[in-house]
């Protein structure tokens, strides 16, 4: 013990600085247990991250068709010319193992299990130097040198390769690339319509519980239940019809490029943000509202707010600062599916609104076999998943600090 | 003893019906007027989808595919139904339309506005005349056929998705609770390795297979076990695949609710006396343990329907749902997005979206009376 306290003192100034913030976000995060937590966790979302895109790689590679024949397009592409993309893309390596039966072996003849080969790889071809071809010895493993295990190397090196899609494909568009120029559109309306659901869904809710059995009450579920049995696909039309066409204060679809350069503080954002963000919020703070008032009456109940009330606080003090703050716990477990499902239930509004989000990327991708694009998309969104999943057992023991994880 | 005395007749009267936990539950529900309201809209709706097939019979409806509609079938000399019809428009086979309304005006007020709106041909008594009561589509098709077909779709799809649902997630929620242990654990991180997959993913992936296989295979005649299931399914609309679609992931938060709920009943009391004289496992779980857990189960299901309907909705908005010339709520919506019906015509997407909300308020009121009545610890919340 003395030691250690003493080697701390002897640590140079920076050194301690370092350490005293590497302490404070430990403290932050809720202590050594909490961290240990978080670790597990995160480990053990590797294997499920595997199974979803083994999972999902066979599925998407199951659809008759592939991206460069797909029975959607009409056109007939020549035989030849879809066996020299596949070439050029590597689909025409078998999806999962490369067996021995198989017949396609990199280099002649031989299948072996683990070798080394002479690879030529070309490096250079600009304007200014010649291109010139190096050659270099690799590990190769002949079983795995399959569709399915390249990819999952690319994924690991964060490299989802091209997009197979025909307009995106001729202009060498990567799926990372995509991703990112349409995740953040995605997102900026997902991440204001979870703000809106909160701040109408919590008031509704806590107005309700504390109004229990009144007029108050009845009108809040009443609204709630409503938005509740609305879906999207209904509220959107509705929404176009009443704010776009008849009153005109809104544009129906976005008309100057506005989602794509980003949010910017002027009235023709706020309009178009308006209704994609009032549709999908709608349905978020009804089930909020719901689940605040069931919590929030239930705590009502409990001793400690008896105590509270007893001691002589007022009511406002012991809704607001001692009831809510634990009613606000089944609530927030909805957060992390909830965080997930505002760039997965995004389809419908991205659809109805004309948004270039992710929603339409996807349903496109399926449609036309981009099997990069449907990989790159589901794992994002298992992703996100699983990190909101994570980021509900952090909010957990912020709220509640009986709440530990070790 | 005089209070007892007096309290007496009451708790006789009390006693003298029968009673039992499920008896009692419908008691309570019978209490509750917007839950019965519910039951009664949902009994009805039900109704009009079952026998949709003898309304059609009968002539109030429309037959059920474009190909037999009677007024989109056009004799050579008579121009095309107008798309777009509107509501209360009337149509006789092969002839000029008459709105409705014309019949209600008097001989004078007739000849007045008969040359310009109810020019009325001689009727021809071997032809049917045809009302649009909800208006038409672009084809024409009577809107009020396809809003009553497309209950049946969304209907069944709720129904069979809760009851597949609350089986599968039932005794896989059940075993893993009830046997514990290394079981639990195992079913347990199955679960938990499916719920990190992405619902909507998953299911468009499932039904763009299911779709395209369908299309493949339907001219080839397959035989054997996949010809049996691709004919099962188009003769069911493509149905069948979008229950296999939704039933993949739908059951996983039905087993963790059955899971935690025998859970805690495993070690109560009445559990332990039962094991004390000897009762079989089987026994207790079918006896003991069942008749406890199913109850939030199936108040958990029952508000879980409207979310089936909607999924169904949404797959068939994107072309992804039910076959092409099947009615669903979705497809109509879709229709009257791509026909611009938001600028005009919007009577038509008037009609199933309200079919849908309505739908969706009675089994979520519904949900909220069974919950009551069935868990009254819960009352009002």
């Amino acid at each position: 013990m003395a030691e250690t306290t003493l080697e701390g003192t002897q640590r140079s100034i920076p050194a301690r600085i370092f350490m005293g913030i590497v302490e404070r976000i430990v403290r932050l995060l809720g202590g050594p247990g909490m961290i240990k937590f978080l670790i597990r966790r995160f480990l053990a979302a590797i294997p499920v991250l595997f199974a979803i895109i083994l999972v999902t790689f066979t599925l998407s590679h199951l659809l008759p068709g592939g991206p460069f024949n797909y029975s959607g397009e009409n056109r007939k592409v020549p035989e030849y010319l879809v066996r020299q993309l596949e070439e050029k893309y590597g689909l025409h390596k078998p999806v999962l193992f490369n067996t021995w039966n198989d017949g396609y072996f990199p280099d002649g003849d031989d299948w072996k299990i683990i070798t080394k080969r002479t690879e030529t790889v070309t490096i250079g071809g600009s304007k200014e130097g010649g291109a010139q071809t190096v050659q270099r010895e690799v590990w190769r493993i002949d079983l795995l040198d399959s569709q399915f295990w390249n990819y999952l190397w690319g994924v690991l090196k964060l490299d989802f390769g091209p997009s197979l899609n025909k307009a995106l494909r001729d202009q060498n568009v990567r799926v990372s690339d995509e991703i990112a120029t349409r995740l953040p559109v995605s997102m900026q309306v997902g991440i204001f319509a979870v703000i809106l659901g909160f701040m109408l869904g919590i008031p509704l809710g806590v107005l309700a519980a504390v109004y229990h059995n009144t007029i108050v009450d009845y009108v809040a579920m009443f609204f709630a239940i409503v938005g509740q049995a609305t879906p999207a696909i209904v509220l959107a039309p509705v929404l176009i019809i009443i704010f776009a066409v008849e009153l005109g204060w809104v544009p129906v679809a976005d008309q100057q490029n506005q989602w794509r350069e980003g949010p910017e503080l002027s009235l023709y954002y706020l309009q178009i943000l308006a209704l994609p963000v009032l549709t999908l919020a709608t349905g978020m703070s009804a089930t909020i509202a719901r689940l605040t008032r069931a919590s929030l009456l239930q705590v009502l109940h409990e001793d400690y707010v008896r105590t509270a009330r007893a001691k002589g606080l007022r009511e406002r003090v012991v809704i607001y600062v001692h009831a809510l703050k634990n009613a606000l716990i089944p609530v927030v477990t909805i957060l992390g599916p909830l965080l997930a499902a505002v760039l997965t239930g995004t389809f419908v509004v991205e659809l109805i609104f004309v948004i270039p989000g992710l929603g339409k990327v996807f349903v496109d991708s399926v449609q036309a076999r981009d099997y990069t694009m449907i990989m790159g998309v589901s794992i994002l969104y298992s992703v996100f998943l699983i990190i909101g999943n994570i980021l509900v057992d952090i909010m957990y023991t912020w709220l509640d600090p009986r709440i530990r994880f070790d | 003893m005089a209070v007892a005395e007096g309290a007496k007749p009451v708790s006789l009267e009390e006693e003298a019906r029968p009673s039992s936990p499920w008896l009692d539950a419908w008691r309570l529900f019978r209490r509750n007027k917007a839950a019965m309201v519910a039951l009664v809209t949902i009994i009805t709706i039900v109704f009009i989808a079952a026998t949709a097939g003898l309304w059609t019979k009968l002539g109030l409806l429309d037959a059920r595919t474009g190909a037999q509609a009677r007024h989109t079938v056009n004799p050579v000399n008579v121009e095309p139904v107008d798309p777009f019809p509107d509501p209360g428009t009337c149509a006789r086979d092969g002839q000029e339309r008459n709105p409705y309304w014309c019949s209600w005006l008097s001989e004078e007020a007739l000849l007045d506005v008969k040359n310009t709106y109810c020019f009325r041909p001689e009727p021809d008594p071997t032809q049917r005349q045809w009302c649009y009561v909800l208006g038409g589509d672009s084809n024409g098709k009577d809107w009020l056929t396809q809003t009553v077909y497309g209950a049946q779709v969304s209907l069944t799809v709720g129904f069979l998705g809760a009851t597949m649902s609350l089986i599968v997630g039932l005794v896989y929620g059940v075993i893993s609770g009830f046997y514990g242990g290394r079981v639990d654990m195992i079913m347990m991180r199955f679960v938990d390795f499916m719920y990190g997959i992405p619902y909507l993913v998953l299911v468009i992936l499932l039904q763009v297979y299911f779709t395209e296989v369908a299309r493949t295979y339907q001219d080839s005649g397959r035989g054997g076990f996949v010809g049996f299931v691709l004919d099962l399914n188009k003769s069911m609309g493509g149905l069948l695949f979008l229950f296999v679609a939704l039933g993949v992931l739908s059951w996983i938060g039905m087993a963790r609710l059955a899971r935690g709920q025998v859970l805690s009943y495993r070690e109560k009391e009445f559990v332990e006396a039962a094991r004390a004289v000897g009762a079989s496992n089987r026994r207790i779980i079918f006896v003991h343990l069942l008749p406890n857990v199913i109850g939030p189960l199936i108040v958990s299901e029952t508000l879980a329907i409207p979310g089936y309907i909607f999924t169904e909705a949404f797959l068939s908005f994107i072309g992804l749902g039910v076959q092409p010339g099947t009615p669903s709520w979705g497809a109509m919506i879709q229709q009257v997005r791509e026909r611009g019906g938001f600028f005009s015509n919007r009577h038509i997407l008037l009609v199933p979206s309200v079919a849908l909300v309505i739908t969706a308020l009675a089994f979520n009121f519904l949900g909220d009376g069974l919950r009551d009545a069935l868990d009254p610890r819960l009352r009002g919340t």
